[in-house]
């Protein structure tokens, strides 16, 4: 880590812990220049491009035209539309993240309690090849089971509770549905961090002390794990938020997200000011919320990367 | 993290052993275990949940019917056989596999340089450059997408293979970063410092010392890169600009005529593909979420 770097070490002096080819000087340049000149100008440009754009003017024929004008962001705020589309995503999102606990919770605590690690490795490497599985094909998983003639239906058919179908595969159910099925794997490899953390011996201990099953998970296991919690809906809800593919294949127009509504100005309406102004109010409220969670759960980035490759 | 097992005094095991003599007992007429049942059914319910919409694909890609039926009327392979011979999917198939190259070693190139200077040596903003190291898991793909989108059309690129595995590669180099720069925080530096008493030169070192040790890390992202660019869409279809059809672009724009059973075959094809890659990075990597 940082602290153990030096950037001098003197000509010719035994230094103890690092080996003498240790940089002098600006060796770091040398290494650092190209990694950061492809990163300003193929991320920080595009980043600062898309502030530019969003007070470009949108010409009827092109695509923006160099020039300033607020009205993308006056039609933004003004318009009911756009208003209800966020509070909706917002909405959405964080219905998602509680949703994800409930599902992740039991799994995270039986695979961090799981003696074989053999077996553990299993689990872990399913869970995580469905995390990064395509949103595209798991909303189509979702898609075929709560279509029409679908399994479900069928199924409660023949079973004879119902004798027509209950579910469609477009709508609020498959929308809030799919959501909690993409997104479940990062809040159990989340939870599943903070709770292999938790001591075995203190539920042990508890439950000598006469607590059963329920009481320990109350009194004991949920409130060492609550860190993790926070985390995990936190970053469910982040990754909700930014979510597209899920609402577009599943919902109807009353369950578009706000990300859709970028993705459609830009390729059909093909308004890219109005798609970046968009954009960066969706970013802002990304940042807001990201602020807040730092500020008031104390959570910074590296527990929001439980679901990334970060590992501990 | 400590991977190790954790043996129980009395050798049995906290869920299953518990949960089992709750079941016994229930049948054998003792006092039921109602906690213990009503927490094994709800585990049982959320790992159906988890994988009950995978196991319906494969089985709808394997149907001889048009439409999924139950039970299934026989084992088919028509419909990976039509994946396979239309020139469609396998153009789109191989864009996908391209991009995925090729944006597996933008981001590396990007990611092992950077990973390496913040390790060793003193840069400035160093906090900066590392939270870059989140970026891709917090900001919405879509934000991305335009970005890429805007800055193409202004230096006046458009839609390639090219652009796609650019904007995927920088998008996803902080993968690289963070796998790499774990890597050489954990090794022991005392092994270099034996290369180089023992007579060899920086490079040497570098080349068959520190790379061995860190090639794991590289390695995984590497395909890291690889399984994400594979699986994205938004971004590759915002930079496409309507030219450049990877297969979940293809995917998506078939879903719109209908469901059809050779999008379940196309499906499990990338399921498989894109779970013996995260095997390899698992089995590699001795487990980078444990």
């Amino acid at each position: 880590m940082a602290g153990e770097s030096e950037s001098e070490v003197l000509p010719g002096e035994e230094s103890s812990s690092l080996p003498d080819w240790m940089p002098e000087g600006d060796a770091w340049v040398a290494v650092l220049g190209y990694p950061v000149t492809v990163l300003v100008l193929l991320f920080a440009v595009p980043l600062a491009l898309l502030v530019a754009v969003s007070f470009f003017p949108k010409p009827s024929g092109g695509y923006y035209s160099v020039g300033f004008t607020l009205e993308h962001y006056v039609r933004a705020f003004t318009t009911p539309l756009y208003l209800e589309r966020l509070a909706f995503t917002v909405a959405l999102s964080a219905g998602t993240a509680f949703a994800c606990l409930a599902v992740g919770y039991p799994i995270s605590y039986t695979l961090a309690r799981m003696e074989s690690r053999r077996r553990r490795q299993v689990y872990i490497t399913a869970i995580v090849s469905t995390m990064w599985l395509t949103y595209i094909i798991r909303s189509y998983a979702i898609g075929v089971i709560l279509s029409k003639n679908g399994v479900l239906n069928e199924l409660l058919m023949t079973v004879g509770v119902v004798s027509e179908p209950v579910f469609t595969s477009q709508g609020l159910f498959p929308v809030v549905l799919g959501m909690t099925y993409v997104f479940v794997p990062f809040a159990i490899l989340t939870l599943y961090s903070s709770i292999n953390n938790i001591a075995p011996e203190l539920e042990e201990a508890s439950k000598n002390l006469g607590a059963n099953r329920f009481q320990t998970f109350r009194r004991v296991i949920f409130p060492l794990s609550k860190r993790g919690v926070y985390a995990a809906w936190m970053l469910v809800f982040i990754l909700a938020l930014g979510a597209y593919i899920v609402p577009k294949i599943l919902g109807q127009p009353a369950q578009w997200t706000l990300p859709v509504i970028i993705g459609d100005q830009v390729t059909l309406q093909l308004n890219v000011p109005f798609g970046a102004a968009l954009a960066l109010i969706m970013v802002t409220v990304v940042m807001a919320i990201l602020a807040l969670g730092y500020k008031f759960l104390n959570l910074g980035a590296r527990d929001l990367s439980g679901g990334g490759p970060s590992g501990e | 993290m400590a991977s190790e097992d954790n043996p129980r005094p009395d050798g049995g095991t906290v869920d299953g052993a518990r949960g089992s003599t709750g079941l016994t007992r229930a049948l054998t007429g003792g006092t039921v275990d109602l906690p213990g049942l009503a927490a094994r059914l709800y585990l049982g319910l959320s790992l159906i949940f988890i994988l009950a919409p995978i196991l319906i694909i494969v089985s709808i890609s394997v149907t001889p019917e048009q439409f999924l039926t139950f039970p299934p009327g026989g084992v088919s392979g028509q419909w990976f056989n039509e994946v396979l011979s239309n020139p469609e999917w396998v153009a789109a198939i191989r864009t996908s596999l391209l991009v995925a190259l090729g944006a597996s070693v933008v981001s590396v190139s990007i990611g092992l340089p950077l990973a390496f200077a913040l390790d060793r040596y003193d840069v400035p903003y160093m906090g900066v450059i590392r939270s870059f190291g989140v970026l891709p898991i917090l900001i919405p793909p879509v934000i991305i997408g335009v970005a890429f989108t805007s800055y193409f059309l202004a230096i006046g690129l458009t839609g390639s293979v090219f652009t796609l595995a650019v904007a995927h590669g920088v998008f996803y180099a902080p993968f690289s970063l963070v796998l790499i720069g774990n890597g050489l925080e954990e090794m022991d530096r005392s092994v270099e410092e034996a290369a180089m008493n023992l007579g060899a030169t920086e490079f040497q070192t570098l080349r068959t010392v520190t790379f061995p040790i860190i090639r794991a890390n590289v390695f995984s992202g590497v395909l890291f890169a690889f399984i994400l660019s594979l699986n994205e869409y938004i971004i590759a279809f915002l930079v496409s600009g309507f030219t450049v059809v990877t297969v979940p672009i293809k995917i998506f724009s078939s879903l719109r005529y209908s469901y059809s059973p050779v999008i379940a075959a196309i499906s499990v094809i990338y399921v498989v593909l894109t779970t013996l890659l995260v095997a390899v990075v698992e089995h590699y990597t001795g487990g980078i979420w444990d």
